[in-house]
């Protein structure tokens, strides 16, 4: 996942550093197919992640609040990166929008590079323990492995 | 509508329509096997012996007048009884609640009493708002349903509905530090962390490349969905190949995902 992420970052570095008018579109295409490839990788594993570190009766609570993060990353990114292009170009000309756009795949990397370094600090939930103490545990406080062992 | 009658009336529509009146016997054996029990303590076959008999076999059964709810008493609600057996039927219709114990120090009244306030349904414990309480003589035996909660005598009713109660299975005396205990888990909030910040940088790519290839490059939009179809179209490819390889190099325990 963290690599997967990483590869992202760079295939959207590339996108930001070759992003101009004199670029061939294949290269362009070529730095976009690295990022698909790399976002197929980190999409798979991170809800696996985020959904195996809750116990099975918040599955429906963890998921909710996974997607409404799904939802309100495009929203926050797609702002700040709006707010970039208008900072640094218009829609006048072709060259201006190109002005505005530079950066905002730079903006892209800087996501995902902050995405990788905190799926770096993603830990694998103690699951060896938790059947057991699921089973123990009384409903109140269900899982004490992950919300409390890795603090 | 009588029951008897209305079952009667279900089975020849259903006979002449899309369903064969076998499939009536087999909901009838359904209801039966299904252990549903009557207010009265009668099977199906009982219940509808005595609504057929009349008003006067079946008065004690009732709990107030003619109000009683209809027991396969319309058509639909047998076609959906097909669709879906071993439904019981207390599941979709919360019985009266009928209180023997508690209320046995209320006085003897030929109306039936209809608690609605806090403070009146704390007086009776064992009866929540809005909860109906028939007299004894009207009620044979006392019923439990899915609509009887048992009353907190800590909490209000009304704050109790308010605290709790958004996800199932909480009581009200969870507080919220209870509620947003997973956001504590490691693993979760970073994961949610990771998952904001990787959607937006994809949002962002996919929105501002469309931008660029557009009005920047001049690309009709055909041209320039096809352009980024790289973009769009890998993870379809590469998906299947991923999650492969995650299964097998991963760490194992990101593959539990039901028996976590």
């Amino acid at each position: 996942m963290a690599t997967g992420l990483f590869m992202l970052t760079a295939g959207l570095a590339w996108a930001a550093s070759r992003g101009s008018l004199s670029t061939n579109w294949v290269e362009l295409d070529i730095s976009l197919l690295i990022a698909g490839a790399d976002v197929s990788m980190a999409l798979l594993t991170l809800p696996t992640a985020v959904l195996n570190a809750v116990a099975p009766r918040e599955l429906g609570k963890a998921s909710g609040i996974k997607y409404m993060m799904q939802r309100l990353g495009p929203a926050v990114a797609i702002a700040a990166a709006s707010a970039l292009f208008a900072a640094n170009g218009h829609l006048g000309t072709p060259a201006s929008v190109t002005d505005g756009f530079k950066p905002a795949p730079a903006a892209c990397a800087g996501f995902a590079l902050l995405a990788a370094i905190s799926a770096l600090a993603i830990t694998p939930p103690r699951t060896q323990h938790a059947p057991a103490r699921d089973e123990g545990e009384s409903p109140a406080r269900p899982e004490p492995a992950t919300a409390d062992a890795v603090d | 509508m009588k029951p008897g009658r209305g079952i009667q009336r279900a089975g020849r529509r259903h006979g002449r329509g899309f369903a064969s009146s076998r499939d009536t016997h087999d909901t009838t054996r359904r209801y039966t096997t299904a252990g549903y029990a009557h207010p009265c303590g009668g099977e199906l076959a009982q219940v509808l012996r005595a609504e057929r008999l009349g008003p006067s076999h079946s008065a004690a059964c009732r709990p107030a007048g003619n109000e009683y709810p209809p027991l396969l008493g319309n058509g639909p609600a047998v076609g959906r009884a097909n669709e879906q057996p071993l439904l019981k039927p207390s599941l979709r219709r919360p019985p009266k609640l009928c209180e023997n114990g508690p209320t046995g120090s209320l006085p003897a009244q030929k109306a039936p009493i209809h608690v609605r306030t806090a403070a009146a349904a704390r007086q009776h414990p064992g009866a929540g708002p809005g909860v109906r309480i028939l007299p004894p003589e009207r009620c044979s035996r006392v019923l439990s349903g899915p609509a009887r909660q048992p009353v907190d005598q800590h909490h209000q009713p009304r704050t109790a509905s308010l605290r709790g109660g958004w996800a199932a299975g909480q009581s009200c005396n969870r507080n919220f530090g209870d509620r947003v205990r997973i956001v504590r888990s490691r693993t979760f909030a970073v994961g949610n962390a990771t998952t904001f910040l990787m959607t937006g940088a994809i949002f962002v790519a996919g929105f501002l490349v469309t931008q660029e290839f557009r009005l920047g490059r001049g690309y009709s939009p055909v041209s320039a969905g096809v352009r980024l179809l790289p973009f769009l179209a890998t993870p379809m490819f590469i998906s299947p190949i991923a999650g492969a390889v995650s299964d097998r190099i991963g760490r194992p325990s990101w593959r539990l995902a039901s028996s976590c």
